[in-house]
């Protein structure tokens, strides 16, 4: 009998022994990887001359152009950028800044390509302080009325540097459309007969590089 | 009870015994648990994008599997995530005109995609800010194969493998250069780490 008693006692250990091996291996059943792929900065700049209105006529009386000039720029940009807005127009000894400001206004000054007006005439204008036209022949100034930002940049408002002769644009990420708009009326003290016939240009200029 | 214990004791360490002219058979069964684990072994998950095109320079996940068991005691299965701005995290996999693909999502907080956006791709991508799907091409080795279902249980699109009997192999996922069309756009992909998240999993069956 006692020889049973312990048969059966033995038994049901052997089984206690057996159950607590049944439990599964213990090992990670899941594992994360994660894939990572980086988008740099970038900023695209289009001259969109169909949104622009780059040539007009001057009133040979008066200086005034006939109409506004535009310039329009696309900008495309995966990130917050900083533009920079400058106008560069020839004289003697090549290109120079040609917007200028004075008396808190913003000007750009056109110059002749047919007769390349001398520094001392393209400086008399952008110095911002021609007090006769006859001392800065073949180089007209006109008022830039404003650059406006639409699209994902519209609630910026472009800052200009009288020190760097430039805008500075906040770009948003997103598409936007930057206009710069120069008004009618000629500076005064820019316009007069010395100024000769023929085209009267600035090239406007957006990049991502500061002057 | 000294005896009582030893009894037990020469049950648990010695040979069979008989006990008087008793005749006793007993069968002895060795219990081998069943073994799973999983680990991921990929060594290529990061890499860049082209900003002009949406290319990235090729990327992949890999895991490595070992079981003693198979699919009738397990689902062998392959998920994705990609986080968003107001879901939390959602299924990365889907899957269009027969083609597979994962979503990566900007990982930055303020550039998270929305959940529309992830949508919009699987739909029919057209706006998808912050978030650019490539296809992928899922492979195993050593195993059967692994195939791409849909399922509410696993928030549809996943991948479930067949071992084919196999105890250890390897899944693969190659994320494709070129980006779904109309899923890039860098007027809208706002510059940043672009992520989509792996994981594989043995779940145990009920």
């Amino acid at each position: 009998m006692i020889r049973r008693k312990l048969l059966v006692a033995g038994l049901l250990m052997a089984g206690f022994v057996a159950t607590g091996f049944t439990t599964t291996a213990q090992a990670a059943t899941s594992a994360e990887q994660i894939l990572q792929v980086e988008l740099g900065g970038f900023v695209d700049i289009e001259a969109d001359d169909k949104g622009s209105c780059l040539s007009g006529d001057i009133d040979t009386d008066t200086g005034k152009l006939e109409k506004d000039l535009t310039s329009k720029f696309d900008i495309k940009a995966n990130c917050k950028q900083d533009l920079y807005l400058y106008a560069k127009a020839g004289s003697a000894s090549g290109p120079q800044n040609a917007f200028y400001e004075d008396d808190g206004a913003v000007y750009v000054a056109l110059a002749s390509i047919d007769n390349v007006p001398t520094d001392s005439a393209f400086n008399n204008v952008v110095a911002g302080n021609a007090s006769n036209a006859d001392d800065n022949p073949n180089v007209i100034a006109y008022q830039v009325s404003g650059v406006a930002l639409s699209g994902a940049s519209s609630g910026n408002t472009p800052v200009f540097s009288n020190t760097e002769k430039q805008y500075e644009i906040n770009a948003e990420p997103g598409l936007t459309s930057a206009t710069t708009t120069i008004a009618t009326d000629v500076a005064l003290n820019t316009y007069s007969y010395v100024d000769t016939a023929g085209t009267y240009q600035a090239t406007v200029t957006l990049t991502s590089t500061s002057l | 009870m000294k005896k009582i214990i030893f009894g037990l004791l020469m049950c648990l360490c010695s040979p069979l015994q008989s006990w008087g002219a008793d005749t006793l058979d007993e069968t002895l069964t060795t219990y081998i648990p069943s073994y799973v684990a999983v680990e991921a072994t990929g060594t290529n998950t990061s890499g860049t994008i082209d900003c002009s095109t949406g290319a990235n320079s090729g990327v992949g996940g890999e895991f490595r599997l070992w079981t003693t068991s198979d699919e009738t005691d397990y689902d062998f299965v392959l998920q994705s995530v990609v986080q968003t701005s107001d879901a939390g995290q959602v299924n990365a996999y889907g899957y269009l005109s027969e083609v597979e693909f994962i979503i990566f999502g900007n990982s930055e907080a303020d550039k998270y995609p929305t959940s529309a956006s992830i949508a919009d791709i699987k739909n029919s991508p057209y706006q998808n800010p912050n978030a650019i799907a490539y296809p992928v091409t899922t492979s195993v080795n050593n195993f059967e194969s692994i195939e791409l279902y849909d399922d509410a249980e696993y928030d549809g699109y996943h991948y479930k493998l067949a071992t084919g009997g196999k105890m250890v192999g390897f899944i693969y996922q190659n994320v494709q250069t070129n980006p779904i069309s109309n899923t890039y756009d860098y007027g809208s992909d706002e510059s940043g780490v672009y992520q989509a998240t792996l994981m594989f999993s043995a779940l145990r069956k009920p």
